[in-house]
């Protein structure tokens, strides 16, 4: 068993990727397959039927102890404390700044929070969280013996309460312990795709008849990281480490509405997070640059980094694009990036400079694809 | 016929069939299995084909959890059917002490990832409308194991293992297993197989096979009874298969077959069989049947399943059914003989081989043994244990039927 890439880890599936031919990349340190018969195919499927992706590459955490909601609050400007048990809502860890340090799903299993964050952040995640929730008595446990897949698409409910006519019943971000195949699941109602569908916790020795036996429903096909990656986008998803970083202000990003009330000014437990100075101050008052969705006239896709102005010829610079590829669901280009406040309504036309060419681009709004979910 | 191999597995039941499947998988192909007749002649055919995820050792659970997980793979890979049916089993609490241990267990299925209830008297006759609950304190729920059918799992896991690139050889019985040069040689009458590993899968029969090389094998054979009734109406009137039970008192095990019950016991005084040497021309035999040791079980079984009471017999099946003093099967590598690896003194075959064999490969495939299963190895009972000491405790082990063990 060579180690041919530097230390680069496998998910438990590995060797079922590489038996259904995916090509695999290096993807946060480890190898991930990006695609198996294409990207295009693989996106078409996620929409039409079910897309199955392996996530376990993201960080599983379980924070166990008395008054573990409020401790979590100390980290996130989000409602843990209001989060219903069986439910799950999207939040994010910032730092003093205002700024993101990772986006992140926690969900309230009863006597426990059940946390999952980027791959690339695992370890920081981890660190701040053992760091801030130790001393308050609160047991960290980074779970590792868990693969993590996700079912997307509109045909995710009928493939899964094929094996558990239970889930069928849960809501969008509902979460529960269900038997899948088997072996007991942690699944939830929520996604990365802007569709319905299911992300399941499985342990790890379960995780490949489970992910073979729904390989076997009809409908149901296997999606690499490409796929994921512009099924996000026309979702108007973020990436961490490209939409948002440590210097990405929530509000900024237009993730405001991740900020429960509780939590703003005037609420029950008005600040008390990272950075609440600058975040309470731009939930008020707005941000000076806005996270936007971008239509690229032409056929090719603009990609990260590309630099945005408010003029085809000279003009300044107005902003810059953060990711972008081509949608197949919106059968063109389709982009997202920041821009000043004075260029961010919705049908301002822009133009983007690739290779020393500028062309042109309209704020649109996001998502791109209107989302499938189960409310 | 290959005559040169990185492995040879003797016997062809479904442990032997399971470790070739798992070498394939792990990328030992180069692989024959040698069976003497047919695949499942021996004990295989006339299991019962149980899997349950219930017992008190987490290690074995986790075997019974990989043995399904191998047998339901091993049917997607194949295309044959394993005859699965996730009945789910209950173990009954016939004292207050038993339910304790329930409760003591749950914290472990929880860790493995198995579904794991403990379910009230009223609970366990919503559950099975026929155990009377009066009498029992409740109930351990494994909703997600069942049964298997024996054969086609066998003949899956073979399948799929041929169509990696391992071979199949039937009718070929090993007559010999001597040391070679860097590695040993299996005789038989179509020709001498040398092999740089061989995995003795071969049951009771192990021990004959084995003794010329001076091992000292602890396993024997018990007598073991499998009752099946005739059809009951109130089972056919149900539109779900009756989850199977397990019961300290009765020491026995009942599930549904077809609209009847299969019935296995461990009775008070069991016999062994064929202790001075398996017969030669013995084939896909049964032995006869011996009801009256049975009897006492089969009346404490009426009361706790009045419908049982109202049952005739269709049949009553002895087979062999082979024991270790432990009552654990023996895994790994033998000591100072490279090459020899155990996978035998399976008493519950079907339950525990796949996930054995997916153990035993990659402790081959990688030189790892696996950590915290010395409870299997296949080195614990030493070679000096004499007969009448491991009949003893294998009596002892078969006697205790469902009780549970004091220390954990």
């Amino acid at each position: 068993m060579g180690d041919t890439d530097n230390d680069l880890r496998r998910t438990p599936l590995y060797d079922l990727h590489v038996a259904r031919g995916a090509r695999m990349v290096p993807f946060a340190g480890w190898e991930m397959p990006v695609q198996y018969e294409g990207v295009m195919a693989e996106h078409n499927a996620t929409r039409d039927g079910a897309g199955l992706f392996e996530v376990s590459h993201m960080g599983q955490v379980i924070l166990r102890g008395e008054g573990v909601a409020e401790a979590f609050e100390a980290l996130v400007p989000q409602d843990i404390v209001g989060l219903a048990e069986g439910r799950q809502r999207y939040a994010f860890f910032t730092n003093d700044a205002g700024g993101i340090e990772d986006d992140l799903m926690v969900a309230n299993r009863g006597d426990h929070l059940y946390v999952v964050v980027n791959a690339a952040c695992v370890e920081a995640d981890v660190a701040r969280m053992r760091a801030a929730l130790e001393p308050k008595g609160i047991h960290v446990k980074h779970v590792t013996t868990r693969a993590l897949i996700a079912l997307q698409g509109p045909g995710a409910e009928a493939v899964l309460a094929d094996l558990n006519e239970d889930v069928a019943a849960m809501r969008f971000l509902d979460v529960g312990t269900h038997a899948l195949a088997g072996a007991e699941c942690w699944v939830s109602r929520s996604g990365y795709t802007g569709e319905d569908g299911y992300e399941i916790s499985v342990p790890e020795a379960a995780a490949e008849l489970l992910v073979t036996t729904l390989l076997g429903k009809p409908g149901v096909s296997l999606v690499g990281l490409g796929a994921r990656d512009s099924l996000r986008l026309e979702a108007g998803l973020c990436l961490y480490g490209q939409d948002i970083d440590s210097t990405t202000s929530p509000v900024e990003a237009g993730l405001s509405w991740a900020i429960q009330k509780a939590r703003r000014t005037g609420g029950a437990r008005e600040g008390g997070f990272p950075g609440a100075d600058r975040i309470l101050t731009e939930l008020d008052k707005g941000a000076s640059r806005h996270r936007v969705g971008l239509m690229p006239e032409g056929r090719a896709p603009m990609r990260t980094g590309v630099a945005l102005f408010d003029a085809e010829t000279g003009g300044a610079q107005v902003g810059e694009v953060t990711s972008g590829s081509f949608g197949p669901t919106v059968g063109g280009p389709v982009a997202m990036g920041y821009v000043t406040d004075a260029a961010a309504r919705k049908g301002t036309r822009l133009w983007g400079e690739v290779r020393g060419k500028r062309m042109a681009v309209t704020v649109s709004d996001l998502p791109f694809v209107p989302a499938g979910f189960k409310r | 016929m290959k005559s040169d191999v990185q492995v040879a597995v003797i016997g062809g039941g479904i442990v032997g069939a399971s470790v070739l499947y798992w070498l394939a998988r792990l990328g030992w192909t180069d692989a024959v299995l040698l069976e003497r007749r047919e695949l499942t002649s021996g004990s295989t055919w006339h299991a019962a084909g149980n899997t349950t995820y219930f017992g008190p050792y987490p290690k074995m659970t986790a075997l019974f959890a990989g043995s399904i997980r191998t047998y339901l793979q091993a049917e997607q890979d194949s295309g044959v059917s394993v005859g699965f049916h996730q009945t789910g089993s209950l173990r009954l609490a016939a004292t207050p002490r038993e339910l304790d241990l329930f409760h003591v267990y749950a914290p472990r299925y929880a860790s493995l990832g198995i579904p794991f209830h403990i379910r009230s008297p009223q609970e366990v006759a919503e559950l099975h409308p026929f155990i009377d609950t009066r009498a029992i304190h409740g109930a351990a729920h494994t909703p997600t194991d069942g049964h298997v059918d024996p054969t086609g799992a066998t003949n899956a896991l073979a399948q799929t293992a041929r169509k990696r690139g391992a071979s199949v050889e039937r009718y070929c019985p090993v007559e010999t297993v001597t040391r070679a040069p860097g590695g040993w040689a299996l005789a038989t009458p179509k020709g001498t197989v040398t092999a740089r590993h061989v995995v003795v899968a071969t049951s009771f029969w192990a021990r004959e096979m084995l003794a010329p090389l001076g091992l000292n094998l602890p396993l024997y054979p018990t007598q073991h009874h499998e009752i099946i009734t005739e059809s009951l109406p109130d089972i056919a009137a149900r539109d779900t298969e009756l989850p199977a039970m397990r019961d300290s008192w009765v020491s026995c095990n009942v599930r549904q077959e077809r609209d009847g019950l299969l019935i296995g016991i461990y009775e008070k005084q069991p016999e062994f069989w064929a202790l001075d040497g398996i017969p030669p021309d013995f084939k896909e035999d049964l032995l006869p049947p011996n009801l009256d040791p049975l009897m006492p079980h089969l009346e404490r079984l009426m009361e706790r399943m009045p419908l049982f009471a109202s049952a005739g017999i269709k049949v009553a099946n002895n087979g062999p059914m082979c024991l270790t003093p432990d009552g654990l099967p023996l895994i790994g590598p033998v000591p100072d003989m490279a090459g020899l690896w155990l996978a035998t003194g399976f008493n519950v075959g079907i339950g525990t081989g796949g996930g054995s064999a997916e153990i035993l490969a990659r402790w081959m495939t990688t030189g790892e043994p696996p950590k915290g299963l010395d409870a299997i190895h296949a080195d614990r009972f030493g070679t000096d244990m004499d007969r009448d000491a491991a009949l003893a405790s294998i009596r002892e082990v078969y006697t205790r039927g469902y009780e549970l063990p004091d220390a954990i």
